[in-house]
């Protein structure tokens, strides 16, 4: 495998080396773009990583800068017994946000880089995007290409709408040329929680243009394809779905204006109701990542108070008829805000997201 | 005595009835805010005067008719089962039929003043009965006139398990001089609030007028204000002085920006009793040498449990390790006798 760090030494040589790479046919990891939010300097990223016991313990990372707003990343973990390390790419040309670029091994990416920026929340938040929003995206990349952009493969977390349905509850996984239409057809009868989907883009003559991935968690994918064309077309379209997405989820905390208490609560709309059962596990997965004083917990009518141990920010979360709705309470940020939607989401399934007007 | 298990079911049970009366608290005030033809929002914890000047404060004031006729809701969280207790707060309520000033202005006077007590269904029938004793002396005649009212609130589904939860206000004693609060209450099944008061607007304002039970704001402490103080991911030790607290927590009493010294005062005693508490219990200290000051970790808690039902198991085995002490008194040291093995001689073999 060709390594990164003595290939790319400017902006132009990287996209040339990821173009050669990845517009020929060879067996290879993917090229992997991890789309993060954060007001970092790159340059503090090591001492952000000393100062935190926890991640200094485990975790080498220097940082060399290649360019104006280019950084090249080596990171070095302790795994078990052993160490992992290897090698990235860091862009932060785009205000609020670093693309991560990595061609190693998906060990590294997931247990090596995924982890770090994981754990480094709320200096770094993830881009977290549901089912609703993948489907969006796929569009914009449609017609970026101005051609058909089918799934080829997806995995969801799905639960049946009706509680008497015939079909458990479970992780449901498909590998179909046109996939899209199972993924819709489920969506009507089951609550879903999308994972990752592939898509394939082909042109007039059914020649394959791209090979790509989306997963919930802002990690794009290029098996195949241009490295530009990639780039302008999902990654930079993934970018602008998360400055999007951030602007939503900023300045929504409660405040005093003119006397008065302004709320800016935003809600998750189902299809169907809760029943008692969800609502119970919403109670009993939330408390485990969030502190929690829950004042209902499903009779069916969940109410709580939840604190974001890392960040501070509170919210008050309740559950009512087929509505989640979060009102940030203090020390709101669009970090918590985001990260705590996607985990109601993981528990109930995707919904779609909107402000209530007051 | 009560167990440990009994304490602590009731302590989450006082935390949630508090809570939903601020619920219903939010609920009346954006009512009136959006329904001005049915009376007109004068105030949260609006200071009234009666003719000597002794200030009056109920939970919610308006009027209507004109700004002819007022309109006193006060809530009770919950009301005391001991009779005399009882007694003592339905007598209380006296102070807000002595006419009153200060409506909108300071000489407003009204022709007559409503006054509506607002409690939980499951303390309306104690409440309702010992109001008909009362009535029955002249001191307390105006219980049974009317003007004087009980209304209680539920959050229940109309059916359980089809339907959703609902807020509902239902009358349950007396009447008011408004025929449209009448009409609008005596309707069936009450008045129902819009489904925005459990979903967000219950998180208006986090207090009520009266004071809530410790667990309550020890973990509105804990949930809300000591997190901003939060820097960093890891927990950390902060100095905090109580005037920093009470700062960031204002906002979440209703009328805050009203307040005179005294309320302040008030105010920030019950967060000094939750801190007192928390320290109790082992999860904050004082700065040693340093008066009002506390050194708190933040955050506070990591728990997969409710905050409410860590803190009230905590309160209740405290309790009765105090109750146990004082009953005691100081615990013996207990004598220690070794057990005897079987080479060991047996004491008759010394004695003989």
């Amino acid at each position: 495998m060709q390594r990164l760090t003595t290939q790319i030494t400017d902006r132009l040589s990287m996209a040339q080396f990821f173009e050669k790479m990845f517009t020929t046919r060879q067996k290879r990891p993917p090229l992997k773009a991890f789309i993060l939010l954060t007001e970092l300097d790159p340059k503090d990223l090591r001492s952000i990583v000393q100062k935190r016991k926890k991640l200094s313990n485990i975790y080498n990372i220097n940082v060399t800068k290649l360019e104006d707003e280019l950084y090249s990343l080596n990171v070095k973990r302790l795994l078990w017994k052993g160490h992992i390390s290897g090698h990235a790419i860091l862009d932060a040309s785009h205000k609020g946000v670093w693309v991560v670029y990595c061609n190693e091994k998906s060990h590294f990416a997931r247990f090596g880089l995924e982890r770090l920026f994981a754990r480094l929340y709320p200096h770094i938040s993830r881009l977290y995007i549901n089912y609703f929003q993948i489907r969006a995206l796929l569009d914009k990349i449609k017609d970026a290409y101005r051609g058909q952009a089918p799934l080829t493969y997806f995995i969801v977390k799905r639960e049946p709408k009706s509680p008497d349905a015939r079909i458990k509850s479970g992780t449901f996984q498909l590998w179909e040329q046109n996939a899209e239409e199972e993924l819709r057809s489920q969506s009507k009868n089951f609550r879903l929680t999308i994972h990752l989907v592939n898509f394939e883009v082909r042109d007039e003559n059914d020649a394959v243009l791209l090979q790509g991935q989306m997963s919930r968690r802002g990690v794009c994918k290029l098996r195949f394809g241009s490295f530009a064309m990639f780039h302008e077309n999902v990654v930079l379209q993934a970018i602008d779905l998360g400055l999007k997405w951030k602007g939503f989820y900023s300045h929504r905390e409660r405040l005093v204006k003119d006397g008065e208490i302004s709320l800016r609560p935003f809600r998750i709309s189902y299809t169907s109701e809760f029943d008692e059962k969800q609502l119970y596990r919403l109670t009993d997965k939330i408390s485990k990542n969030y502190l929690c004083s829950i004042i209902h917990g499903g009779n069916p009518y969940f109410a709580a108070n939840v604190c974001d141990y890392l960040d501070g920010s509170s919210f008050g979360v309740t559950a009512l008829g087929s509505y989640v709705t979060i009102t940030p309470i203090a020390k709101d940020s669009h970090q918590a805000a985001w990260k705590l939607t996607n985990r109601l989401q993981e528990i109930l399934g995707d919904g779609e997201i909107a402000s209530i007007m007051g | 005595m009560p167990n440990a298990s009994s304490l602590e079911q009731n302590c989450v049970r006082d935390y949630r009835k508090y809570s939903d009366t601020v619920a219903v608290s939010c609920a009346i005030y954006s009512y009136l805010m959006k329904h001005p033809d049915m009376a007109k929002f004068v105030g949260i914890e609006h200071r009234l005067q009666n003719h000597q000047g002794t200030p009056a404060t109920p939970d919610i004031v308006a009027t209507f008719d004109d700004d002819r006729r007022g309109l006193i809701f006060e809530l009770k969280w919950s009301l005391p089962s001991d009779e005399k207790l009882l007694e003592q707060e339905i007598k209380e309520l006296r102070k807000y039929v002595a006419p009153l000033s200060h409506w909108r202005r300071p000489s407003d006077k009204m022709e007559t003043q409503d006054l509506i007590l607002i409690c939980h269904i499951d303390d309306a029938p104690r409440a309702v009965e010992m109001v008909r004793r009362l009535a029955k002396e002249t001191a307390q005649s105006y219980l049974a006139k009317e003007g004087f009212a009980i209304w209680s609130w539920t959050i229940t589904s109309a059916k359980k398990g089809e339907r959703k939860e609902e807020l509902r206000l239902l009358p349950i004693y007396g009447k008011t001089h408004s025929q449209k609060i009448e009409q609008l209450i005596n309707q069936a099944g009450g008045l129902l609030f819009p489904e925005d008061v459990l979903t967000f607007l219950r998180f208006t304002f986090t207090f009520v007028r009266e004071k809530p039970p410790l667990q309550y704001t020890m973990t509105v402490l804990i949930q809300n204000i000591l997190s901003t103080f939060q820097r960093n991911p890891e927990r950390e030790l902060y100095d905090v002085h109580i005037d920093m607290i009470y700062e960031r927590a204002k906002s979440f009493f209703p009328s805050w920006h009203e307040y005179d010294a005294a309320t302040i005062q008030i105010k920030r005693k019950w967060i000094g009793e939750a801190l007192e508490k928390l320290c109790e219990l082992g999860l904050c200290g004082r700065v040693p040498d340093k008066d009002d000051w506390w050194k708190i970790p933040i955050p506070i808690l990591r728990t997969k449990k409710a905050v409410q039902e860590v803190l009230c198991m905590k309160i209740a085995k405290a309790h009765l390790k105090h109750t146990k002490f004082k009953r005691r008194g100081r615990p013996r040291l207990s004598a220690v006798h070794p057990k005897a093995t079987r080479k060991d001689k047996p004491i008759t073999d010394f004695l003989s």
